[in-house]
């Protein structure tokens, strides 16, 4: 409800309203934008831009209840345009990020943990955009197939199809990840004895 | 490596997802910065939201009108984002100006007609403030205009005969960039004369990939900044001379040809 009168806030041109609605979805945009393009930076833009978009179009927002769904359709698909424009190069910043969280990890533990997400994200970034959107909506933003349709456009039938592909490949990359591993060891124990 | 890692694929992508957007946080000056943008937009277009407010049907043809004009003349191959109007409806007059009450508007005296043989007599008279704004949404130039409109009888709700006569740098009217424009010369000076259907669209709007293809070739003008979708059928004369860029632009007067045009801007170059 409280979220509601917000949007009637913001529509009426109210700044303050969209300082405290930008509170409610910062973070969850930001990180959002982040697991879809892998860059600060970029991620800055795609936010900035979609609660400057979210202040001029709120007016065409008819019910306000739906706020989070529109919103996130228009942070998706600004997202989608950087994503698509920073294709070609890994921007600097991902490749400090990437140096920087090695170096955090310091237990062993921590490092084989740190390690298997690290892979499962590298397996996550090798998917499609469309299949890493519904990714990251349903296992990070924890939307539902028809609210993940409602953002991206689509039928809730093709959500749940790509939720499907996107699973079984990454399921198919860890498998044979984890072969390796096994395999690696074995090679291991065996020089050793 | 994790043995079952394989197991409990969706708790894996979901820690995994946690575990990395741990890597962010939103900056702390993100709203400042948000808010600052939103002011400099609402600055950028404050005059023209007032035309907005009072002048709210025939904004969206003004606007159409100067943006239609750039294909027309201007604005080849430069990094121009395009020409931005506004108007006031407190200006406005409906009669028929001298040309000291002109001069006295706009700062200059174009040319212009009371009425033309085709049967347009002068309806309105306006002055307007233009920019030219690039690839940044800086402005590169700022300029005054005088608007003629012109009506005939059995005028529709709807339908324009308009001419602006611009006071702008000739640096800003390159070759054509319209690809179905026709050039006709008269008395040395080049009149160019397009057709094509015009929409009016709300701000923010994104053509559709079909739009970006009839707006290379000339067949589509977007202009932004109506409260609603708006499709019109134009054509439009402009020529550049003596230091002005004039436009006549017709909306939805479907009877009038690429001749009749063509004759109007003759009529006005005298």
């Amino acid at each position: 409800m409280y979220e509601e009168e917000l949007v009637i806030k913001i529509q009426s041109g109210d700044m303050n309203a969209l300082g405290e609605l930008f509170d409610i979805y910062k973070n969850e945009s930001f990180k959002y934008a982040y697991l879809i393009t892998g860059s600060k930076h970029t991620s800055e833009d795609i936010v900035q831009e979609a609660f400057i978009s979210c202040y001029i179009n709120i007016k065409s927002l008819k019910n306000p209840e739906f706020f989070k769904s529109w919103f996130f359709k228009m942070l998706t698909r600004i997202a989608w345009r950087y994503a698509k424009k920073d294709k070609k190069s890994l921007p600097v910043d991902n490749i400090f990020e990437k140096a920087d969280e090695k170096s955090i990890d310091n237990s062993i533990e921590q490092y084989l943990r740190k390690e298997e997400n690290n892979n499962l994200y590298a397996e996550i970034e090798k998917l499609d955009l469309k299949q890493k959107t519904v990714i990251v909506l349903y296992y990070f933003n924890g939307l539902t197939v028809k609210e993940i349709a409602k953002i991206m456009g689509c039928f809730e039938g093709t959500v749940k199809s790509r939720l499907h592909s996107a699973r079984k490949k990454l399921k198919s990359s860890l498998i044979k990840c984890e072969d390796e591993y096994n395999h690696r060891n074995l090679k291991r124990v065996r020089l050793n004895e | 490596m994790n043995k079952n890692f394989n197991e409990n694929i969706d708790e894996k992508i979901k820690e995994c997802l946690i575990d990395k957007s741990e890597n962010v946080s939103v900056p702390k000056n993100m709203f400042f910065k948000i808010r600052n943008e939103i002011l400099k937009e609402k600055d950028n277009k404050g005059v023209f939201t007032m035309k907005h407010k009072l002048l709210k049907p025939k904004t969206v043809i003004i606007a159409g009108m100067l943006i239609i004009a750039t294909s027309v003349t201007c604005v080849a191959a430069t990094n121009l984002s395009g020409i931005f109007g506004s108007s006031s409806h407190l200006t406005e007059t409906k009669t028929f100006p001298s040309k000291d009450k002109v001069k006295d508007s706009v700062g200059f005296t174009p040319k212009y007609v009371e009425s033309f043989n085709n049967g347009f007599k002068f309806d309105t008279f306006n002055c307007s403030n233009n920019e030219i704004r690039d690839d940044k949404e800086a402005t590169v130039e700022k300029y005054k205009g005088a608007d003629f409109d012109y009506k005939k009888e059995g005028s529709k709700e709807g339908q324009l005969l308009s001419m602006s006569a611009d006071k702008v740098d000739q640096k800003y009217f390159g070759e054509n960039t319209s690809n179905n424009a026709v050039s006709v010369e008269y008395k040395g000076i080049k009149i160019e004369y397009t057709s094509n259907q015009y929409k009016a669209v709300p701000e923010g709007y994104k053509p559709t990939d079909e739009e970006k293809e009839l707006e290379d070739k000339g067949l589509l003008e977007i202009g932004y900044g109506s409260d609603e979708i708006k499709v019109s059928q134009s054509q439009a004369v402009g020529w550049y001379e003596d230091g002005i860029s004039y436009c006549i632009l017709n909306m939805d007067y479907t009877e009038l040809s690429q001749d009749d045009m063509i004759n109007m801007a003759k009529e006005v170059i005298g």
